[in-house]
């Protein structure tokens, strides 16, 4: 490596893979390569934005260069580097950025002449160069790059009399990489790699030249390469940006502002709980205090002010853990009742900014965030952004049709490619081109997909482009544009080039407004019931925790449809918890708390832990890890269950600081802090043996913490979401048909409608088809029934059946097909879905649905009426045919019955009677509602199914050898014979799956024949 | 005077002929295929591969997973071409007018030749027992008063067995027989027409026999009266002899499938040289040029374009045929075959223009061309195709 003191060039202009579809290195690659050139600096300049720049600084650090931040602005033909010099520099360039892609009438020289303070400029324009040099020539330089055209910027920096800087333009590392830029380019243009226009791509020599390479073409220049360094010595390279920023509440001074939120803190201590008892005092004053010290008044107020324009909302997460919180209405669950622990959400140690999250119903959001936005301004509010990368299995799409291959033939091998890639071993000493190889012999996958699956691997994680964050708004006081560029997302809305963990690291708070469809079905259930039974349920008041029906409702763990525990790994684990419970404990246990906890248990990687808290729950006995977690773990039976349980723990065993604790906490769940994450865990170490706790046990506890890697839960949000699905396990419970409907209307449940719908016949509803006088646009629950809304129809416009539905309200019922179409004009293809759906039956007479087909076509003929037949009924194989096109299921019958034929010689026993074979190897029909693929621990594949048949739902597990033999049949919303062992485990029994049979409706049966085991 | 039409074809006919030199498939299942590319689909299947699961269309590699003792041959074209014309031997005997319908299928027209060779029915139970008797080749014969009502009676039956609709009994022979056995029903433009009959539920002819014409013309238009016609069994189309028109064609077939244009417009370019030269030596000019190409999945695109003046020249030629190219391939999906067609062909006229108006450095450039292309010419005739080529294509 050479010395840092004999390089004087200094990358000014390169790009990561957070260029868009331009750079090929990511950010560590760039920064080593940059490193292993002997840099001291590094600029990094992606196209049009700052996407990855927080990111930068900590990874520039870590591989001891001084980052400067910069952007190359690409408009039309004009082109320029800009660097910031300084933090006024940097904000310039932000809005130079914002302007470029937000203003309509953006004019690239004006914009950068009126925002060049604290900019260094770097071009080879020379139109614009001449302009701006018109104005002053200071840090202004003429961008050489290796090419054809350096003469040309050779002569223009002569004849401007302007400093020579030299460039890379380093798109990629290496010339070979050439080829992962120039696929890129054919993705983002939407071509093929012969028809990529060469002026659309970089050069073959912007690559991360070093200094040698990059002097010897430019003998006659030697001043471009070190006027390199005297720019980067003139920028600032020490950013920080740990200052929160917070939004202002109607321009109040700090101390108003705490001091409303004081006023405001007690009334709504009142309003909950009448008089304050001292432990509430205590607590409110405890967190205000914390609240005043870091100046966060004024976020509360700002959400407070948010959160009152609907009338339903859940805060959740940590900030369910103030009480501040539940006083003002934000949050919901009483924080002393359920022991949250505040410091989960604010510690005085907590140096990133709170985070509080409120979730409105689905279809109420657009009208919240219209408000904020019209309320705050655009110049103080935008949206996060999530930054949308080519995952790998985009990546392998989008290179697949740049080498031109069909639709059909990608989606299929992309479907091979998820479920079996995994199954070939990666050998020591394999390249990814050798892995690539193999994968693709193994899997009978001909050229090209090996070069398509070894690019995919180099393109994996590219960024593409900008989306939306499902509900984050950054608020701030002056002008967001000085902080970071914004852009204008597809919905007309600014967004932040960043996403949310670079938002926060940058300081700035970030407030989720979320959609949350069960706060619309509780909504729409207790309209219907209001509208059929006339009752009146205050959302407000309404505490259906002291309900014994629905208390025992989840016990049974009949929550399908249930917000947040409908899961079929939830519902398994609460039977198991409730079933197999001693009486006595039952009788005292507390339905509330429990599902808290077993809404959090659920997570990646603690099964065990799962089955081991549901033995010490049935009241087995069990020895603490350590006495110094008894009264830390009390609640959970010694198990740690709540995130901030990983902070107690840090605490009371590792010596660890409430602010360390909340560290580690949030570590975990972050893949790129390996580093941070091994560090905390020497911390801990060294602490629990410096408390004499041995060695065997600090790993039986670090591996209990470290099963909160990926995602895990707090306990104040699962209290939140418990409350909710408390709500809705009521409504299930006493307003089945309500409920059902709203569940089904407001769609994006875990299971599709037609499972709802089976779940509803199985709780003794009746589906009733779509009519013309009887449907809504949204289900509709009655009593015993449920009716299908025309939301149903596949490709029936919202609008028509609206105009049908106010037509119907205003003039009455429709009282033939003919009354129909002379007060409602529609076309044939809007009619003909009505028809087919069944929709007219009620009023037909003796038509039948095609002559009304043919009276519909002939109404619309503009032709002399002529009389038309009535040619005979469809029949019902036709009739579910239809009804499997249109609602994309049988609604009279279940998707079974079709089988029942080919089913009628295999002898086969019934879901319901399931329990009743424990032991045995059974041969059962199932129709596929969900499937779970996972890893063993030896990263094989599995899968966990839920299936039903015309009784009941079943669960059944299929093991690794069984999948690999089947996974190529599997898919949801197919039939299958399924025979396997029934297994019970702790009173609920499942099925492990040994023989798995695809039932295919006519034509050629589907292949069942395992396939050969896959050798390399 | 009634016609007299009848439908004699060989089920399978490549099949049959395949087991007539090879007697041990006779009774396995077996499937034409062309098997120099792993990506071929089923073009003919025996009837035990039929009941076994296999359709024509199937690709070879599902078929074999379908059906693991399918015995799978190549096509033999020349084999096929014999037969054919055995069979023509004995149908030329009774038949004053016959057309082909596809391979091993043709219809006869035997109007008016009754007092010589007897009723039709006769005649095709004599034809069906030479072909079996001659050449082993077991045929069906349908025997009606029009081709339509002829063709679907033979497709009705088996081997062996004749099907004779009687005059008048036609709309009863049709009535009960699915819309979907019309002939041209399974084209792609008629997609439209058989929705609008499913809609209807007018699944059997007969239930569009009986529908009045007025109503069917309100959901089928112009069609619903050749609808009505044929749901009838009345077909007036005459049986027309086979005419050929004077075509020249290259095809190549992509292995693997090709989506690099250099590579792709290289082959083409190859094939207008060929065809060129083809011209060449027949002394023959063409007046237009036909380009279909075949995509990966399967979607076959067809443009043609005028060529004036007529011309036997590459240097004339070559930009018609990138701008074809340029025309048809408008997806980023893979090609699988390109099919480059000369049609509109005449005889080469000596005479040149007496006052060219195009440039000298164009009229120099174009002779020399055109010496290059006589000179690659006999090159080619003298050491074969293969001792030069331009360096344009893999």
């Amino acid at each position: 490596m050479a010395g840092v003191a004999e390089v004087s060039f200094v990358n000014l202009h390169t790009h990561s893979s957070y260029s868009p579809m331009w750079g090929v290195p990511t950010l560590e690659a760039l920064c080593r390569t940059a490193q292993s050139q002997g840099q001291d600096y590094l600029a990094l300049t992606d196209t049009n934005g700052l996407y990855d720049a927080i990111r930068f600084l900590e990874v520039a650090r870590e591989h001891g260069l001084k980052p400067i931040l910069g952007a190359e602005l690409v408009f039309g033909q004009h082109r320029a580097v800009l660097l910031a010099k300084d933090p006024a520099g940097y904000a310039n360039l932000c809005r130079i950025l914002s302007a470029r892609h937000c203003d309509a009438s953006f004019d690239f020289i004006q914009t950068v002449a009126q925002h060049r303070t604290g900019l260094v400029i770097l071009s080879d324009d020379p139109v614009a160069l001449t302009a701006w040099q018109a104005e002053s020539q200071e840090d202004l330089y003429v961008e050489l790059t290796v090419g054809p055209t350096l003469p040309d910027s050779v002569a223009l920096s002569r004849r401007l009399t302007l400093p020579p800087a030299a460039t890379t333009r380093a798109a990629f590392l290496h010339p070979t990489d050439y080829q992962a830029h120039r696929l890129l380019r054919a993705i983002a243009e939407n071509t093929t790699l012969s028809r990529l226009r060469a002026d659309h791509c970089a050069l073959p020599s912007h690559w991360l030249m070093p200094e040698p390479e990059l002097a010897r073409h430019l003998p006659h220049v030697p001043e471009a390469i070190t006027n390199t360094r005297q720019i980067a010595e003139q920028c600032h390279t020490d950013w920080d940006f740990k200052q929160t920023i917070f939004p202002s509440f109607r321009q109040l001074s700090s101390d108003a502002a705490f001091e409303t939120l004081h006023r405001k803190t007690y009334e709504g201590a009142i309003w909950r709980y009448g008089t304050l008892s001292p432990i509430v005092r205590q607590r409110v004053e405890k967190e205000l205090a914390v609240i005043r010290v870091k100046g966060y008044a004024d976020y509360f107020l700002v959400v407070d002010e948010i959160v009152r324009q609907a009338p339903r909302t859940c805060g959740r997460g940590s900030a369910a853990a103030s009480i501040v919180s539940y006083c003002l209405g934000i949050t919901h669950v009483d924080p002393i009742k359920h022991n949250l622990f505040f410091e989960r959400f604010l510690n005085p140690g907590r140096h990133d900014p709170p985070d509080i999250d409120i979730d409105f119903p689905w279809d109420e959001r657009p009208k919240i965030l219209d408000w904020v936005f019209a309320h705050y301004g655009h110049q103080h509010a935008a949206m996060v952004a999530n930054q949308n990368t080519l995952a790998s299995r985009a990546a392998l799409r989008e290179i697949s049709k740049v080498y031109g291959l069909p639709a059909g033939e990608i989606g299929k091998v992309l479907n091979f490619l998820q479920r079996r890639a995994d199954f070939v071993d990666v050998q020591p000493g394999m390249t990814v081109q050798d892995w690539a190889r193999d994968v693709c012999r193994a899997l009978n996958l001909r050229n090209p997909w090996p070069d398509i699956l070894y690019w995919s691997t180099q393109l994996d994680g590219h960024f593409r482009n900008l989306g939306l964050h499902p509900g984050g708004v950054v608020l701030v006081p002056d002008e967001i544009r000085r902080y970071v560029p914004v852009e204008i997302s597809a919905s007309n809305l600014p967004v932040i080039q960043w996403e949310k963990d670079q938002t926060e690291e940058a300081g700035l708070v970030k407030i989720d407004l979320l959609g949350n469809r069960s706060l619309a079905v509780i909504r729409d259930a207790l309209a219907a019931i209001k509208r059929n039974t006339g009752r009146v349920i205050d959302y407000a008041t309404w505490d259906p925790l002291s309900d014994p029906a629905t208390n025992e409702l989840i016990r049974r763990g009949d929550t399908m449809g249930c917000f947040y525990v409908e899961s079929p790994a939830t519902r398994l684990l609460l039977k198991k918890l409730w079933v197999g419970m001693p009486p006595v404990r039952r009788a005292v246990a507390d339905v509330f708390e429990y599902l808290v906890a077993v809404s959090s248990i659920i997570r990646p990687a603690a099964n065990v832990f799962a089955d081991e808290f549901v033995r010490r729950a049935h009241g087995q006995r069990y020895q603490s890890l350590h006495p110094l977690l008894d009264e830390v773990l009390a609640e959970t039976h010694g198990i740690m269950v709540y995130q901030e349980d990983v902070m107690k723990v840090a605490v009371a065993l590792g010596g660890f600081s409430v602010e360390d604790g909340d560290q580690l906490r949030k570590v975990l769940s972050k893949k790129h802090k390996e580093r941070q994450l091994r560090d905390y865990q020497r911390q801990f170490y060294q602490g629990a043996m410096t408390c004499g706790v041995e060695c065997r046990v600090i790993d039986a506890i670090w591996t209990m913490i470290m099963s909160f890697a990926g995602y895990s839960f707090c306990k104040p949000h699962s209290a939140s979401y418990a409350q909710v699905s408390f709500k809705s396990a009521y409504l299930r419970a006493h307003y089945p048909a309500e409920f059902i409907a709203a569940v089904v209307s407001n769609q994006g449940g875990y299971y599709s409608a037609f499972a709802y719908l089976s779940e509803g016949r199985r709780m003794g509803l009746t589906i009733l088809p779509p009519d013309i006088n009887a449907s809504t646009w949204a289900y509709t629950g009655s009593g015993k029934t449920v009716r299908v809304g025309f939301m149903q129809i596949k490709g029936f416009q919202k609008d028509l059946a609206k105009q049908v539905i106010a037509e119907r309200e205003q003039h009455g019922l429709y009282r033939s097909p003919s009354d129909f179409l002379s007060r409602v004009k529609l076309d044939y293809a809007q009619a003909m879905l009505l028809i087919k759906a069944g929709c007219f039956d009620s009023i037909a007479g003796e038509l039948t649905r095609p002559a009304l087909l043919w009276r519909v076509f002939a109404a619309q003929a503009n032709k002399p009426s002529v009389p038309i037949p009535i040619p005979t009924e469809y029949s019902a194989q036709k009739k579910l045919h239809h009804e499997l096109s249109l609602c994309g299921f049988p609604l009279q019958c279940h998707p079974l019955d079709q089988f029942k034929d080919s089913l009628a010689g295999t002898s086969h026993i019934l879901a319901n009677d399931l329990t009743q074979y424990v032991g045995e190897e059974v041969t059962l029909t199932g129709w596929l509602l969900t499937e779970k693929i996972v890893s063993t621990k030896k990263g094989e594949p599995m899968e966990f199914m839920t299936l039903e048949d015309q009784t009941s739902m079943y669960d059944a597990t299929v093991f690794p050898t069984t999948y690999r033999r089947y996974c190529h049949l599997l898919a949801t919303n197919q039939a299958y014979v399924v025979t396997g062992l029934v297994e019970e485990h702790f009173s609920t029994v499942s099925v492990t799956v040994k023989t798995l049979q695809l039932l295919t409706t006519g034509g050629i049966p589907a292949s069942s024949e395992p396939l050969e085991e896959l050798s390399v | 005077m009634d016609r007299q039409i009848v439908c004699f074809g060989i089920p399978a006919f490549e099949i049959a002929v395949a087991r007539l030199h090879d007697p041990s498939f006779s009774t396995r299942p077996v499937a034409i295929a062309p098997l120099n590319t792993s990506r071929a689909c089923l073009r003919e299947v025996s009837s035990e591969a039929e009941q076994a699961g296999l359709a024509i269309g199937m690709s070879v590699e599902q078929a074999r997973r379908v059906c693991p003792s399918l015995h799978i041959l190549s096509p033999n074209p020349s084999r096929v071409c014999n037969a054919e014309k055995s069979l023509l031997h004995i149908v030329r005997r009774y038949a004053p007018v016959w057309e082909p319908v596809q391979s091993g299928s043709l219809v006869m027209d035997l109007t008016g030749t009754g007092r010589l060779f007897g009723p039709a029915y006769d005649i095709a139970a004599k034809v069906q027992h030479e072909v079996l008797t001659q050449y082993r080749l077991d045929g069906v014969a349908g025997v009606g008063s029009n081709k339509l009502v002829a063709q679907t009676a033979a497709t009705l039956i088996q081997p062996s067995e004749l099907y004779d609709v009687r005059p008048g009994s036609e709309p009863m022979f049709m009535a009960p027989l699915s819309v979907r056995t019309l002939p041209g029903l399974q084209r792609p433009c008629m997609r439209q027409i058989l929705l609008r009959l499913d809609d209807l539920n007018l699944e059997t002819l007969g239930d569009v026999a009986e529908s009045p014409l007025d109503a069917l013309e309100v959901v089928l238009g112009d069609y619903a009266g050749q609808l009505s016609r044929w749901a009838q069994g009345i077909d007036s189309l005459p049986v027309l002899p086979p005419a050929s028109q004077p075509q020249l064609e290259e095809a190549v077939l992509l292995d693997p499938d090709e989506i690099d244009d250099h590579v792709l417009t290289g082959r083409l370019l190859d094939m207008l040289q060929r065809l060129c030269r083809r011209l060449r030596s027949q002394r023959r000019v063409c007046g237009r040029l036909f380009l279909t190409i075949r995509y990966s999945d399967h979607l076959e695109v067809t443009k043609h374009e005028r060529v004036t003046p007529e011309t036997c020249w590459e240097c004339d030629l070559s930009h018609v045929v990138l701008s074809l190219f340029q025309k048809c391939m408008r997806r980023r999906i893979r090609l699988r075959a390109m099919t480059l067609s000369m049609a509109a062909l005449t005889s080469f006229t000596e005479q040149g223009v007496l006052f060219d108006a195009r440039p000298v450095e164009e009229q120099r450039r174009q002779d020399r061309a055109k010496k290059l292309a006589v000179a690659l010419d006999l090159l080619h005739a003298r050491f074969g195709k293969q001792i030069i080529r331009y360096g344009r294509s893999s």
